[in-house]
Parts: structure tokens; C-alpha cells; sequence
């Protein structure tokens, strides 16, 4: 008896394990690599596109707060009524890289990144992509992800937009910083229900209802799902697709939901949903 | 009153639209419910015909409390709007009940020959009677002797015809031909704009035109447009795989056009519009996909976004008899801004493509709809 239960803790262990391993291979950004750049799948089709991302510190340190202020100083309320600046603030480089490969995919603005097609006046991020000539450019610091944006009114010239960026960049580089991701003030997720029936396959769609809490409105949002099928409510029917991004396991239904506050503080919820009889 | 309209119906048969009216929907959660009119329900429901059809059936119930009747002679009549005939005055039985059963009646006129969202009244009107006289004398036959029931005949017949039973109006909506896939079964909330936009138009091309112009010029959220998402272009309504946007969430789009001041699409949403909208009034229509990366001359996105130029990877619009109709952006090329409807491939590519760009694949598909 003594040596099944001795077993049994072993095995146990063992499974523990593994599963410790998955998540934190999970969490591994598939790097480093040898030459530098990993490449992350989108979320579409059985030739799923790839996209380069050059390798960041594991040990990267966390933004907690967007730097507006320091932003405001460089930037004169002429050129600001001209652009727009979005950010989204990450609780991983993961979570900002797989966001950035949403965007670019979610899109028909052709956007080229900065290893294959370097800027002439230096890096801006970690990883950084651009439409400059038709005002668009997007980047990752840390765990942020920043797109400055002509606004389609007043519209603003290429190198404008590019220096905004450098701006927020350097912002953002100057900024304090925590090691500790928990400090990120996400909102928090008290508890996910299925309200529908299960899916019995994939393409089946299931409702969930997500019960978070934060000072700030909320919304919630299927990662790689259109836009406009954002809720406030945390009710969300989803498509249970097969993955086909290197996140997923092939085998599992589990879906993806990134939550953010008015302030753009983002938690990416990942659900696993059983299948039904 | 002696005789009431219990309700008609004018999808008497969902299985085809032969004689009668055609399947819709008000949209992807609610149906339209058969009979279409019935009186204290809340709204008096809309049908569908192709245009220039002729003879259209109907069916009605009546009730009467006029007594032992055989059989009213009923018709209605136009008074008001642009209906598709007159019904002419037809035997409606009851064979001594107070209730008919359904009964049908033959419009002797003919659906408008243009598409359009009409409204008309039907003038309904008791016109003669038969009464059961076998019901009466089997009923009374001690007290209503012959002469006593001639009496009583000659009382009943005193009523004053014709007498008014009902004026009623309807809302109905005359398309080209029937309704395409993905609307195949089509939503009145597309109906309420595409019969109004395409209003007067008896051809595929000039209603599927109007259509493109409208959403560019006229659809609107609550604060009366909805604009590109410029510059990103990024995808609202539409999913699918990766040049193939092809699923709209059209339930969703309403919803946000009715209730937000802010409503953003790309051209993969108005493309997928320009399908269905045309569809639903019988255009057998697509959208088609260009794609491979390619800089194009400048282009007035829909709302608020100004004359720009833009590096795409993709690019998606209405497609209809091999032609053009993008109803996302305007071209100009020669200082003379236009819509692309009705356009050949070849002239649309010249507006669009800065010199020296092109295209390297494209595709052509059918919306579905969510």
C-alpha cells in the first residue's frame, strides 16, 4: 500500500511536472534563438502567416503606467490633433507580441517590419512595424504596444508620425518599470462560466460569461475576433476553432479572451472549454 | 358590424412563391410569423413579391354575427398607395358558422415593376349575402312558418350593401427576382434599406448600383455615418481566414449602427455589405478579394477619412456580373471623384493602382451571414 501511494506521489509529481513545463514553455516566447527572431503563427487558415519578432530579454522589467505626460511635453497640441496614439498594456511580452500579430492579421493596412525593412533613423521598440506613407506605425516597448496613427482628417506626413513614435518610444524606455508582472494593474477575473451547451465539435459555438472586476469600465473581446464583436457585459459567444497558432494544443478547445479597462490595461483570459455528448 | 377580418395571410405557402408572397424574416433572431395580419397583434407584418408578378393570392378568415349565412360575397379594394391589385369580390363560406375558414382571393392587378418599400390600403367590403335557409327552417321550423321566415328573410336582407368591413395597410416590398444567398430567406432590416435605396430601379446593375452609392453616401450610425478605419483598415464585422473575410456578423453591425456614434469598418465589411444588401433584392452577387500588397492613388475611404493614398495587402469590394462595385472608397484619377459601380476590372484597376503597382491574386466568393 505504502509503495503504491509512494508511486502514486511520484507520478503525481511527475504530471505536476510536465504541466509546470507546458505553461512555462508557454510562457517561453519561443526564444532565444539562434539568429535572434522567433516567428509567431496568425490565427488563420491551415497556412497560418508568419511573422518576425526579434528576440527581447527574457528578464524584461513591466510598464505599469503610460507615460502621457512625458509624452505631452515633446509634442505640440497642433501635431497632437493630427494623430492618434493607441496603447495596450500587456502582463507579458507574450501577450503584447500575440496582440501585435492580431492586429497586423485583423488588417488591410500592408505593414512591414523593421528587421526586413530597417528605418533609416534607428529602431523604435523592441519589435516594430510600418506604414509610414500611409501614417500608420506600430511597435512594442516591454509589454506595451503602441500604434501612432495619422487620424485621417488632418493628416500628417511620414516622418511627423515616425518622430511621434521615437517620442512615445523614449517615453516609454524612461519610464518606471516593476519586475514583478502581479503589479500590472489588470483587471481581475473573479470567475468564467459556460452559460450555453457545450460544443460538440469544432466550429461549434459556445457563450461564456466572464465576472471581473476593475475601478474602470471593462470590455472583452475573443482574441483574433473581429471588432466589432466587443462586449461590456462579459457575455461572449465564441466559434470554437481548432488552433492554429504555436500556443495551442491541436487537441484542446480552448479559447482565448483578452479583457481591458478604459485605461487599456489588458488581461489575456485563456478558458478551456470541455465538448459536450 | 357584420362581418370582421379575422387575418390574412400572404406567405400561405413557405415552400414556394408561385402564387403567394415570399419567405423573409425580420432578421437573424426574429421570424415573421403566417397569418401577416392580424387584428390587436402589434405590428401588422410586412411580405415580399417579385416584381411584375401578377395574380397574387392571398387567403383571409372572416368572422360574421349577421347569423345563419351561407356564404358572403367579399372584395377589397385600393383606396390609398401602390398595392399589386385589387381583390375582386369572391364567396367566402360559412355554412351557418360564425368563422370561415380561410378563404383565397386573386389580386387582378400586378406587382410594381420596380423594386421599392410601398405602403397601401385595402378598402375590404361585405358585397352580398347568401343565407343558410335549410339551417333556418331546420332550426325554427315550428315558430317560423314559410311566410313567417320570408319575414324574417325580408329583414335580414334589408342590410344596406356594400358595408364596410375594414381598411387595413400594409408595408410591402417588390424585388428584382428571388432573393440570393447568403438572403436567400431575406431580413427586413435589409430590406428597409436596399428596397429604398435601389426605390424605382428595374435592373440588376442600376439597383445594384444604387445600393453601392447609398452605402457610401447614406448609411449611417447615430450620429450619421460610419467611417473606415483609417488608416489601419482593420476588420469589424467580418472574420473568416486570411483573404477570405467572407463571414458577416450582420446581426452585430446593426446593433451598433442603431445604437453607437462611432461605428468603423474596413473594405472587407463594406464589400461583404455591398453582397448582401444586393443579394437580398436578387442581384446574384459577390465580393471579391484583390490581394499581394500594392500602393494605390488616392482614395476617399467612406466617413470621415479625407482623400489619401494607402499600401494595402489586400483590398475587397462588391462584384456583380464581372463587374466592380466598391462602395468603401471613392477613385479619382482624372479630377473627377467617383463611386467604382457598374466598373470593369481593368478601368476600376486603373483608377485604383498607383502607376506601377498591381495586384497578384484575387478571388471571388459569397457572404455568409451570422
Amino acid at each position: 500500500m505504502r509503495s503504491q501511494f509512494i508511486i502514486q506521489i511520484y507520478i503525481f509529481i511527475i504530471l505536476f511536472g510536465i504541466s509546470i513545463t507546458l505553461v512555462g514553455c508557454e510562457n517561453s516566447n519561443l526564444y532565444p534563438t539562434e539568429n535572434g527572431i522567433h516567428i509567431r503563427k496568425g490565427y488563420f487558415g491551415d497556412q497560418p502567416k508568419e511573422y518576425k519578432f526579434k528576440d527581447v530579454n527574457p528578464d524584461i522589467n513591466f510598464i505599469t503606467k503610460f507615460p502621457w505626460d512625458d509624452i505631452h511635453k515633446d509634442i505640440s497640441e497642433d501635431v497632437f490633433n493630427k494623430i492618434e496614439i493607441e496603447y495596450w498594456i500587456y502582463t507579458s511580452v507574450l501577450a503584447a507580441e500575440m496582440s501585435m500579430v492580431e492586429q497586423l492579421e485583423l488588417s488591410n493596412l500592408l505593414m512591414k517590419n523593421a528587421i526586413d525593412h530597417p528605418l533609416a533613423g534607428g529602431e523604435i521598440g523592441d519589435n516594430c512595424w510600418d506604414a509610414l506613407k500611409s501614417g500608420a506605425i506600430g511597435f512594442i516597448r516591454n509589454n506595451v504596444l503602441i500604434f501612432v496613427l495619422n487620424n485621417g482628417t488632418e493628416l500628417s506626413n511620414a516622418d511627423e508620425i515616425e518622430n511621434i513614435a521615437r517620442i512615445v518610444d523614449e517615453a516609454l524606455k524612461n519610464s518606471e518599470k516593476v519586475s514583478d508582472s502581479n503589479l500590472v494593474p489588470v483587471p481581475k477575473i473573479n470567475s468564467v462560466e459556460i452559460i450555453s451547451p457545450l460544443p460538440k465539435t469544432w466550429n461549434d459555438k459556445v457563450t461564456i460569461k466572464i465576472n471581473a472586476t476593475d475601478p474602470k469600465k471593462l470590455f472583452f473581446r475573443k482574441l483574433a475576433a473581429p471588432l466589432g464583436s466587443t462586449s461590456d457585459n462579459g457575455i461572449i459567444t465564441v466559434k470554437i476553432m481548432k488552433p492554429v497558432d504555436e500556443t495551442g494544443d491541436p487537441t484542446k478547445a480552448k479559447i482565448k479572451i483578452w479583457i481591458w479597462n478604459e485605461d487599456y490595461f489588458v488581461y489575456l483570459l485563456e478558458k478551456e472549454i470541455p465538448f459536450g455528448r | 358590424m357584420f362581418a370582421v377580418l379575422c387575418c390574412i395571410r400572404f406567405n400561405y405557402d413557405q415552400n414556394s412563391h408561385t402564387y403567394d408572397a415570399l419567405d423573409i424574416c425580420v432578421n437573424g433572431s426574429n421570424e415573421i410569423d403566417v397569418p401577416e395580419y392580424e387584428p390587436g397583434q402589434p405590428t401588422n407584418d410586412s411580405f415580399a413579391y417579385i416584381k411584375s408578378q401578377s395574380s397574387r393570392k392571398v387567403q383571409a378568415r372572416f368572422y360574421q354575427d349577421i347569423g345563419d349565412i351561407g356564404s358572403l360575397k367579399i372584395k377589397a379594394t385600393v383606396y390609398s398607395g401602390t398595392g399589386f391589385g385589387n381583390l375582386p369580390a369572391t364567396w367566402v363560406t360559412f355554412n351557418g358558422s360564425s368563422n370561415s375558414s380561410y378563404t383565397t382571393f386573386t389580386s387582378n392587378g400586378s406587382v410594381p415593376s420596380t423594386v421599392g418599400r410601398r405602403v397601401f390600403y385595402w378598402k375590404w367590403e361585405l358585397v352580398d349575402i347568401i343565407y343558410d335557409y335549410n339551417r333556418i327552417l331546420a332550426v325554427k321550423p315550428i315558430n317560423h312558418p314559410p311566410k313567417e321566415l320570408h319575414k324574417e328573410r325580408e329583414t335580414i336582407t334589408s342590410i344596406d350593401l356594400p358595408q364596410d368591413i375594414e381598411n387595413i395597410s400594409h408595408l410591402y416590398y417588390t424585388l428584382l427576382s428571388s432573393p440570393q444567398s447568403p438572403m436567400s430567406v431575406p431580413w427586413t432590416d435589409v430590406l428597409d434599406y436596399a428596397c429604398v435605396w435601389a426605390s424605382g430601379e428595374s435592373s440588376y446593375s442600376s439597383a445594384a448600383s444604387k445600393v453601392t452609392e447609398k452605402i457610401y453616401n447614406e448609411l449611417g450610425d447615430t450620429d450619421g455615418d460610419i467611417d473606415y478605419d483609417w488608416p489601419r483598415g482593420r476588420l469589424f464585422y467580418s472574420s473568416g481566414s486570411s483573404y477570405n473575410w467572407r463571414t458577416f456578423d450582420l446581426s452585430d453591425f446593426f446593433h451598433d449602427i442603431d445604437n453607437n456614434s462611432n461605428v468603423l469598418v474596413n473594405c472587407s465589411d463594406i464589400g461583404n455589405l455591398v453582397n448582401i444588401f444586393s443579394a437580398a433584392i436578387g442581384c446574384n452577387s459577390r465580393s471579391k478579394i484583390i490581394y499581394g500588397g500594392f500602393g494605390t492613388n488616392s482614395i476617399d475611404p467612406i466617413g470621415s477619412p479625407n482623400w489619401n493614398t494607402a499600401s494595402w495587402s489586400y483590398h475587397q469590394y462588391g462584384w456583380f456580373n464581372n463587374k466592380v462595385y466598391d462602395a468603401c472608397i471613392k477613385i479619382d484619377r482624372y479630377g473627377n471623384p467617383r463611386i467604382a459601380k457598374n466598373m470593369t476590372q481593368s478601368t476600376y484597376d486603373n483608377y485604383l493602382l498607383a502607376p506601377g503597382e498591381n495586384y497578384s491574386n484575387s478571388n471571388t466568393g459569397n457572404a455568409s451571414v451570422e
